[in-house]
């Protein structure tokens, strides 16, 4: 064991006597004796160290560790960690300053944005929007199904709970969407969805499954945090889009807003007290990527559903 | 879920967040972010104590309304739109959290453990080996159930190698799953020396102990790694003294030496490769862990240790049954 692994501040437990044992060199044994007798918690290594020069620094690491094999000591050293609270603010400035670089310039949203009379916006693009939407609500399961188990904090468990059952059922609210202009239910069992929106599902759903916390933060975003209104809708408003097309978007996107889905992630890390400061580095640095496949899904739909490919991918005409 | 971002019960001004009074507005700033908010003139003081109490932290938003009562009504809206702008953090003394390291916490699992085990004295197997008490069937009982754990073992590890979070926790974990890769063709060979082939061996059910035991580690590998790497110290430790009981029990029992010699040479393995030391060392990697998670894991320790106890009852009692199945084949 290395010395990195020794205790901080080793304090001998309580119950613990020290007597005086023949250790063949009077001397060392007394200067063992008082050194244990100085691990009350407060002293460090280095304190015991200096305390004792007559000790070798390599005894003393040893005695620490042959104590810490038998049991008899614990560390008292004040563990380092942060708040969820305070970790989730800096990782949201992250993932805005990133946005800003991408899914704010997506060609996607350049065009939502530009239109701004009836047919400005391609149908066929808005259609695809949907399309792939439900693509991703159809397999909400596969993301959150992981974290419905959270074992590790029963608050935040309670919270996804209540999260997914108020989006389990979403993909059917698009599916009258879809049934509107002309796919059925078994249209869409056929269908393949994009690259890009299969890449976001399955790359959540790692997550999901191995770095939840990361998982957890992504939410936000997803969710649309702190948006009061569907930039998308409105477009699609503005575009004279039919009302069979965007009304079961709108009933879609006023349930999250109305259920305040979009504020699930601070709810989450509100919940978890401790991070500790290699994990936070983590988080944040997978922020980018995730950044970046949302914002190829979004180049994914814009792509295939501007180009004079057929509307829906399917595995029957593979 | 509440319809507005989730408020602090006390909310404070997150580090880094300075603002500066002009007349008729105040200017925020947290880094390169800026915002500005006007107030009529004889609003400022109110204002102004608003402002010092979410720099000291430590007040409800009732009390901070209380104390700037001439903007009161306006003050939920401001606290939500300053949490929307990420200006606040937590500062209620009741959610100041504390935090223990892995190793620490090693140190009270390992505790734990002995006390559970000092409770149940010495094992029900080992006692009932040392006074020849232990049938033929129930040692081959107990090598079934021992290989239906090794059999399992690198499919429960594998996936927890995916919540590897470092290079070190990466090369620990592989190490030990490599370390275990085998072992059941080891013990397989050992069970053919009493006369059951691998078809059979393939189709025998474990006791509901010995499956709880593998589902239970394999879980924790999935959905709760801590408890998993926590756990690896019970399945690996050293027992001398059992296995000098059963090779003694299985010579007077004419047992063939092909049967009970690789069960030693696995135990000896574990002993080699300082298996025990596995949890110790993945739990060192832990440097901060929270309370709630720190209870998770000494109760799933603790009912491990149950379940692995009440294991050796059910190994006695069901191998011991006249006209036991074995190996345990149900059609």
């Amino acid at each position: 064991m290395s010395e990195n692994m020794t205790l901080l501040r080793p304090r001998i437990r309580a119950g613990v006597r020290l007597n005086g044992a023949d250790a063949g060199d009077a001397m060392f044994g007394e200067a063992i004796l008082r050194t244990m007798a100085r691990m009350d918690g407060g002293a460090t290594l280095d304190d015991l160290a200096h305390a004792e020069p007559a000790l070798p620094r390599q005894d003393l690491v040893s005695l620490v560790q042959s104590l810490d094999h038998a049991g008899l000591i614990d560390d008292d050293a004040a563990v380092q960690f942060y708040t969820g609270s305070e970790v989730i603010l800096e990782l949201e400035e992250i993932v805005e300053d990133h946005c800003k670089e991408t899914i704010f310039r997506n060609p996607f949203w350049e065009a939502c944005m530009a239109a701004q009379q009836p047919g400005e916006l391609p149908e066929k693009l808005a259609i695809g929007m949907v399309i792939e939407n439900w693509h991703f609500l159809f397999r909400e399961s596969y993301f959150d199904a992981p974290v419905l188990s959270y074992v590790a904090n029963t608050e935040v468990r309670l919270l996804l709970n209540q999260f997914f059952s108020e989006e389990y059922g979403h993909d059917e609210i698009l599916m009258r969407a879809l049934n509107y202009v002309g796919l059925s239910r078994d249209d869409m069992r056929d269908a393949i969805p994009l690259p890009g929106t299969m890449g976001l599902c399955n790359a959540l759903a790692h997550w999901a499954h191995s770095e939840p916390l990361f998982f957890f933060a992504t939410l936000g975003l997803l969710e649309g945090q702190t948006m009061k209104q569907d930039s998308f809708i409105d477009a699609c408003e503005r575009a004279g889009l039919p009302d069979g097309l965007v009304g079961p978007l709108k009933i879609h996107a006023n349930i999250n807003i109305g259920k305040a889905h979009g504020n699930l992630t601070r709810a989450i890390f509100k919940e978890i007290p401790v991070i500790e400061s290699a994990t936070v580095a983590r988080l944040k640095r997978q922020a980018r990527l995730f950044v970046e496949l949302y914002d190829d899904f979004y180049t994914g739909v814009w792509r295939y559903y501007t180009s004079d490919q057929p509307i829906l991918r399917r595995v029957s005409e593979l | 879920m509440d319809s507005t971002l989730a408020g602090h019960s006390m909310p404070k001004f997150r580090d880094g967040v300075n603002y500066a009074f002009n007349p008729g507005g105040v200017e925020i700033a947290l880094g390169e972010r800026r915002c500005t908010f006007h107030f009529a003139d004889s609003e400022g003081p109110a204002v102004s104590r608003l402002f010092e109490g979410l720099r000291a932290g430590g007040q409800t938003a009732t009390a901070l309304a209380a104390t700037a009562n001439e903007i009161a009504e306006h003050v939920p809206h401001l606290l939500e739109d300053f949490d929307g702008l990420r200006l606040l953090v937590e500062s209620d003394p009741v959610h100041v959290p504390w935090a223990c390291s892995g190793a620490q916490l090693y140190r009270e699992v390992r505790r734990l453990a002995d006390r559970t085990l000092a409770r149940v004295a010495k094992s029900a197997f080992y006692n009932a080996l040392v006074d020849g008490r232990v049938s033929r069937t129930q040692l081959i009982g107990y090598a079934l159930e021992y290989y239906w754990i090794v059999q399992s073992a690198p499919g429960l590890i594998g996936p927890a190698l995916a919540t590897a979070r470092s290079a070190a926790e990466r090369t620990l974990m592989q190490d030990f799953l490599r370390s275990e890769l085998g072992h059941d063709r080891f013990l397989a060979g050992a069970l053919s020396a009493v006369g059951i082939n691998q078809q059979e061996l393939e189709h025998h059910q474990p006791l509901p102990t010995t499956l709880a035991l593998c589902a239970s580690l394999g879980v924790y590998g999935r959905q709760h790694p801590l408890s998993f790497k926590a756990s690896l110290f019970l399945f690996e430790r050293a027992q001398p003294e059992f296995i000098d009981a059963f090779d003694e029990r299985c010579k007077e029992l004419g047992l063939p030496e092909a049967f009970y010699a690789p069960l030693r040479a696995h135990a000896e393995i574990n002993e080699d490769y300082d298996h025990e030391d596995i949890s110790r060392s993945l739990m060192a990697l832990e440097k901060a862990i929270d309370a709630e998670n720190c209870t998770v894991v000494k109760r799933h320790i603790a009912i491990m240790l149950e379940t692995m106890i009440e294991q050796e009852h059910q190994i006695l009692a069901v191998y011991g049954r006249d006209r036991a199945p074995i190996p345990r084949i149900f059609s």
